[in-house]
């Protein structure tokens, strides 16, 4: 019942958060010069002028606020694809997102961990030792000079790979073979620094948990090392790493991939940001930049909830 | 009575009880919690090596420029995309051409040499134009490639040029008096920078179509076409002896028909007016002249020194070398400004937050909710478009407000909870009981205590700025403005030329990545020597 409570509040305040800073970006865009106005034709500001952008801000943003809540109507993309729904078009530009994130994940994670435990393994002895060093490599180099190393030597100078992700119009979907091949190098770049994270995190957590007391414990009533490892050990050191992944996996699909987007010409949320920026389409900006405050603030709050749900020992105020 | 049998007693009677366990006096000094840090910190060879490291960078930026010849503002459009020349690399690079191609740039070296002996007179041959010291063809693979290009009906080869002679001859418009200059300069230096002008836009005889034709655009535009041509196809004329047909301009005017101008700068020129079939090194356009040099001597003509940039030239003909070193100085500049604005910041509104808490303390709070929550990219694309774009303050203002405005946050949710701590521990107690005043209480007593992880977000904190900066400009978010490099416009400069020009990208990506390496090593050795828990390890 605690739980639920604190949940329950913990959202409140989300939800709170979100609003302010949906009025604030919303006035912050209207406030802008309206280069996009003049540039529109006769009849699309005749629409413009009859959907009431025009109106004095208080007033657009009650309407904005009201179609929202009553029609989930988030206005109309200007520039990028004129006519459509700014919420369809996000949409649409979610899928290669969705899946070069889910891709890095999958690869991701499994590989961490696994480096990780043997890592932990392996403490204070030379493979550790190597790990270390070039950990610090990985860590502290954002995943976009990856992704540059890749593409140079991978896709420039082997030829094994495509540079850039196949535009979805040139093949059958986004199963086909080809464009799988295509989504190998952002996946690649995306997936390396999770790697990297991960497996140090599991590496500080296990080898602190394999030296602990019930550690020994198991091992004297007879269980073997591995037995032990898995069974005891691992489910603790999973707790404090299991929020964190969770946080970055929900985060990772707005703001953190923008710049791969961006080397891989992936047409996903990130790139559709970006155009809504530079061509000024201001109702798209809009829905993409609350998405990734959203992201964001959703990301925080699941990674704090799960710390009560994943160990029962945290109890939730 | 008493007192006399207490003093018969025999004082070596007596021995002290526990004098062995009497306690061990300390035979080192006490060593103070920052002496102890200070120490560890450099026990620590991540330490060093991140210290070397931006020590390194640092000698680099604002040291290196002095001694270098060249300066940012330089721009060589002749030798854009110019190859690094230091110990490493002698400036060359492998490239399949035409074959059309490969007879112009391994003339360059006839047409030195054939000046050199003057005008044809003797005979050159290809050999010995490969051992000339202009020739930009270092290496050719025998194998003729067939179907190379991409009309594919080119046959091309395989070669190693030198990406500095490559630029060969160009054609540059000169007022008379520098042509005086350079004639002087030449004398004195015994180079050869001005070579016989050609006679380019005449018509040739075309072989393929059996007429005669006007010259194709690349031939009068560059200025290493000397020889004469065969066919639109620009197949150089050879004779049987192999060698190539100069195509000097010859002067070629009757006394009469000269303008009075005219004869003023050829008197002024040459001495004299030329004779009829001279060949001429220079072309009258108004009151200047039209000349053909040969770039790499021009180059030493003007700026003292050869061509060897040691990073290279950009798209611009812009060196890299010291541009990258202005840029490096420009993004740390920028990172220690928003660390050190945002750390003042944060401290005051995280300690009036920690110490008084209570209202100040949750508006405060919720204000930091919404700042973490919107993301930086947003807030710094908006400030751009705002004020940046609209003239109101200068890009580097707009970047650093925009980074300060979230990077803050940090520091005042650390202070906070420092001062959360500590406020209630017994020594602030007892100072407080001692009368102090809040303000000595907040800053004498508990604020110290916050010192080591301020240090610790500090060094962390410069990577992250970096990185934002970097990844603002490289998604054309931010444009260039007139505020010079920085690191991101480096990179972004560089990715748009990456597969055919990659060393453009690789020096910013080099630097930005050891920033990022070092300062993350500093900050993660920082925290561990600042960790009291490590105390005396």
């Amino acid at each position: 019942m605690d739980t639920l409570k604190y949940t329950l509040k913990r959202l409140g305040l989300m939800l709170l958060t979100l609003f302010i800073i949906f009025t604030i970006i919303f006035v912050l865009i209207k406030l802008l010069p309206t280069s996009l106005y003049d540039s529109l034709s006769a009849a699309d500001k005749a629409k413009w002028d009859a959907l009431g952008y025009n109106n004095p801000i208080i007033v657009q943003y009650g309407t904005y606020l009201k179609n929202i809540i009553t029609r989930w109507d988030w206005g109309y993309s200007w520039n990028i694809k004129l006519g459509q729904t700014s919420t369809s078009l996000f949409l649409d530009r979610m899928v290669p997102t969705v899946l070069v994130n889910l891709f890095s994940f999958i690869i991701a994670v499994p590989i961490g961990l696994l480096l990780g435990i043997l890592i932990a393994q392996k403490k204070n002895k030379w493979q550790d030792q190597v790990y270390g060093v070039v950990i610090i490599f990985f860590i502290a180099l954002p995943s976009f000079v990856f992704a540059f190393l890749l593409q140079y030597f991978l896709a420039f100078q082997l030829g094994w790979l495509p540079i850039r992700m196949e535009p979805i119009n040139l093949v059958s979907g986004w199963f086909d073979p080809l464009m799988l091949l295509s989504m190998v190098l952002p996946v690649l770049a995306m997936a390396i620094p999770i790697i990297a994270s991960t497996s140090r995190s599991v590496r500080a957590e296990l080898s602190e948990q394999l030296g602990s007391e019930y550690m020994l414990l198991a091992r004297a009533k007879g269980l073997t090392k591995r037995q032990a490892t898995f069974r005891h050990c691992f489910k603790n050191a999973m707790v404090p790493i299991l929020p964190i992944l969770i946080g970055m996996f929900i985060l990772n699909f707005s703001a953190g991939s923008i710049v791969i987007e961006r080397i891989f010409s992936i047409p996903g949320t990130g790139l559709l940001y970006l155009d809504a920026l530079t061509t000024r389409d201001y109702d798209v900006f809009m829905v993409v930049s609350m998405f990734f405050v959203f992201a964001s603030l959703l990301s925080g709050l699941v990674s704090d909830l799960s710390f009560s749900y994943l160990d029962p020992r945290i109890k939730v105020r | 009575m008493k007192q006399d049998f207490l003093n018969e007693i025999n004082q070596d009677s007596f021995e002290f009880v526990g004098v062995k366990e009497k306690e061990a006096v300390f035979g080192t000094k006490p060593i103070g919690f920052y002496r102890d840090v200070f120490k560890r910190f450099f026990k620590r060879k991540t330490a060093i090596v991140a210290l070397s490291i931006i020590g390194l960078l640092l000698i680099y930026s604002l040291i290196m420029p002095l001694f270098y010849p060249f300066d940012a503002t330089m721009a060589e459009p002749d030798y854009r995309f110019a190859k690094p020349r230091n110990f490493l690399s002698n400036g060359s690079y492998s490239k399949t051409i035409g074959l059309n191609e490969f007879d112009l740039l391994r003339s360059i070296g006839i047409s030195v040499l054939d000046v050199d002996g003057e005008y044809g007179k003797e005979l050159i041959t290809w050999e010995q134009a490969d051992s000339s010291d202009f020739q930009p063809i270092l290496k050719s693979e025998d194998t003729v490639l067939e179907g190379f290009g991409e009309s594919s009906h080119q046959n091309g080869k395989k070669v190693r040029i030198d990406s500095y002679l490559e630029v060969g001859f160009v054609y540059k418009t000169i007022s008379t008096d520098e042509y005086l200059q350079i004639l002087e300069w030449e004398q004195n230096n015994g180079k050869n920078v001005i070579y016989p002008m050609v006679d380019r836009y005449s018509w040739f005889f075309d072989d393929f179509q059996n007429d005669f034709r006007q010259r194709p655009p690349e031939y009068t535009q560059n200025a290493n076409y000397w020889f004469e041509i065969s066919s639109w196809s620009r197949t150089p004329v050879k004779f049987d002896d192999d060698s190539l047909q100069a195509n000097y301009l010859v002067f070629n005017q009757d006394e009469q028909s000269i303008s009075d101008k005219d004869k003023i700068i050829h008197n002024a020129l040459n001495g004299s007016i030329p004779n009829k079939g001279d060949i001429l090194k220079y072309q009258i356009s108004d009151n200047n002249v039209t000349v053909r040099v040969l770039s790499y001597n021009y180059f030493i003509y003007r700026n003292g020194t050869v061509p060897a940039f040691w990073m290279g030239l950009n798209d611009q003909g812009q060196d890299i070398f010291t541009r990258l070193a202005s840029g490096l100085r420009m993004s740390l500049l920028l990172a220690f400004l928003v660390a050190i604005i945002s750390m003042v910041l944060g401290v005051l509104v995280g300690a009036v937050c920690g110490f008084y808490g209570g209202t100040v303390d949750l508006i405060v709070n919720r204000v930091q909710d919404v700042l973490v929550g919107v993301p930086t990219i947003v807030v710094v694309s908006l400030i751009y478009l705002h004020f940046v774009l609209t003239g109101k303050i200068p890009i580097f203002v707009g970047l650093i407000l925009g980074f300060v405005l979230f990077a803050w946050v940090g520091y005042a949710r650390l202070v906070r909870t420092q001062f959360f701590r500590f406020k209630q521990q017994e020594y602030v107690l007892a100072s407080k009981t001692l009368g102090a005043k809040n303000k000595r209480l907040m800053f004498k007593h508990i604020f110290p205590n916050t010192l080591g992880t301020l240090i610790t977000q500090f060094a962390l904190a410069i990577p992250v700025t970096i990185l934002m900066e970097v990844v603002l400009y490289f998604l054309n978010i931010l444009q260039l403005g007139n505020g010079g490099a920085t690191l991101g416009i480096l990179i972004n400069e560089g990715a748009v030329a990456m597969s055919s020009q990659p060393h453009i990208i690789f020096w910013p990506v080099a630097v930005f990545a050891l920033i990022m390496l070092s300062f993350n090593m500093l900050g993660n050795s920082l925290r561990d020597a600042f960790d009291p828990n490590q105390r005396g390890k």
